[in-house]
């Protein structure tokens, strides 16, 4: 072997087979530098201490619980890989872990601060629930105390609120991706409220909720979400991010929804309301009416009526009584001219005893003297005389006339 | 009038107790909203009244396939 001549493909290949043979299943420990999230979803990044590095992949498939960032000290399981169009090796993970005491703790505490600092915690994104959800969607694991638990509290709250479950496994390599889907999928399925959660657990078991996966999930929905991982101790990522935090599956229920009874006895409460509103505002009316009949105003009405008939009465009798005696001064009027024109007739007179006078076939009227006359005719009513004149006596009155003559 | 939601019944149910309880409103407009609000809890009460659970289960199957891929 020691002058034998080999292609460069020949002893790639020999170098590929020795290395790959004896690095299988090994695990080493470095700091991450040069840290690349491909697009294609794979991770490239070197790992390095004092004295050397080494290349190495993480496929997409590669689940880490934790987002690697350089300067981390990490350790990397997996095997190393030669590449031989560029004659260089790398080491291909199969998993990756933080480093150090509390390792996970280390990663959570990294994430949280990320996450923090971008401001996915702020309180201005928490959307309110809504208080009366009819449609509310649960994510956990089909198996297990956690499901149980909030269908139990749902059914005895609010039986009639529908529920749309989407399974998904909560622990394990694929629960984050699973979770997360099944957070996007739900989110448009309609729902008022979805609550996710799991039951207790080790911080490994609890994993996937600790993930930027979920994370970002959470974050995207525009539907409220309640989140309930674990117990009343433990804190997840997914627990910053949701809007309410439940302590347990079964809080997270108890918040989602009313209970029914509660709800019940409003309504009942209400429909008391709505009678007494309603009689007090028609018993309220009657004793307006009731008060205004008392009104000096309104008890005056028949008074004032009868005032009017009563003066109406008067009117008609004064009407009548000047009627009658407008009738009774025509009459009257009639009677004193039918006497005057009888008067006012030449021989009228003479029934009263007056007589007329006649001198020389003519009537001496009241402008004629009888000085030149030696006699008269004097006609009655039924009789003449014929008289001679001794002696005619002048005065200016009758009185003077019937003054006896001396 | 589009079908109200469980919430927004509620809702208008409160308004309209609070409106009678005030009580300045023509007598006929009141006995409206009275009628209004004696119809809303009737219907309420029936959805309250629903004993049986409705559980739509969504499953993920094609997510799974995909992420295996």
């Amino acid at each position: 072997m020691e002058n034998q001549v080999l292609s460069v493909s020949e002893l790639t290949r020999r170098v590929k087979r020795t290395l790959e043979e004896h690095y299988n299943g090994l695990s080493v420990t470095g700091e991450i530098s040069n840290f690349k999230h491909h697009s294609s979803g794979h991770r490239y990044f070197t790992l390095k201490d004092a004295g050397a590095q080494i290349s190495c992949v993480l496929w997409k498939s590669r689940v880490v619980r934790f987002s690697p960032t350089d300067g981390m000290q990490v350790l990397a399981s997996g095997r190393l890989t030669v590449w031989p169009p560029r004659g260089n090796y790398q080491l291909e993970c199969s998993s990756l872990r933080p480093l150090g005491k509390g390792d996970l703790q280390l990663a959570f505490e990294a994430l949280k601060q990320k996450l923090h600092a971008a401001g996915l915690f702020d309180a201005e994104h928490k959307k309110a629930l809504p208080e009366f959800p009819e449609r509310v969607g649960v994510i956990t694991s089909e198996t297990g105390a956690a499901v149980r638990d909030i269908l139990t509290t749902l059914q005895r709250r609010m039986p009639m609120c529908e529920i749309v479950m989407h399974p998904a496994p909560v622990q394990g390599a694929e629960a984050a991706q699973a979770i997360a889907a099944a957070i996007s999928r739900l989110d448009s399925a309609g729902c008022d409220l979805m609550i996710i959660g799991r039951g207790g657990g080790s911080i490994e078991d609890l994993w996937a909720f600790n993930t930027e996966e979920v994370a970002q999930a959470l974050f995207a929905a525009r539907t409220p979400v309640i989140s309930a991982v674990g117990h009343e101790v433990d804190y997840t990522i997914a627990d910053f991010i949701a809007d309410v935090r439940a302590a347990t599956p079964t809080a997270a229920a108890e918040i989602a929804v009313r209970d029914r009874r509660d709800i019940d006895a409003f309504l009942i409460g209400a429909r008391e309301q709505l009678h007494t509103s309603i009689r007090h505002c028609v018993e309220r009316r009657r004793d307006q009416l009731e008060h205004l009949e008392q009104h000096p105003g309104l008890r005056r009405l028949p008074e004032y009526i009868s005032q009017t008939e009563m003066t109406l009465d008067r009117w008609q009798d004064q009407l009548n009584n000047a009627a009658d005696r407008t009738l009774r001064r025509s009459g009257e009027q009639l009677a004193a001219l039918t006497a005057h024109s009888q008067s006012l007739h030449p021989l009228g007179p003479l029934r009263r005893g007056f007589a007329l006078l006649r001198s020389g076939g003519d009537l001496v009227d009241s402008t004629m003297t009888l000085r030149n006359c030696s006699d008269v005719e004097i006609l009655r009513q039924n009789e003449r005389a014929l008289v001679g004149i001794q002696h005619v006596q002048t005065a200016d009155t009758m009185a003077d006339l019937t003054n006896e003559p001396e | 009038m589009a079908k109200q939601s469980f919430e927004q019944k509620l809702r208008r149910l409160e308004e309209i107790v609070e409106i009678l309880d005030r009580g300045d409103q023509t007598l006929d407009s009141m006995i409206k909203l009275y009628e209004e609000g004696m119809k809303l809890i009737a219907e309420s009460r029936k959805t309250l009244g629903k004993a049986e659970q409705r559980i739509t289960v969504i499953r993920a199957a094609q997510e799974s396939a995909a992420a295996d891929a």
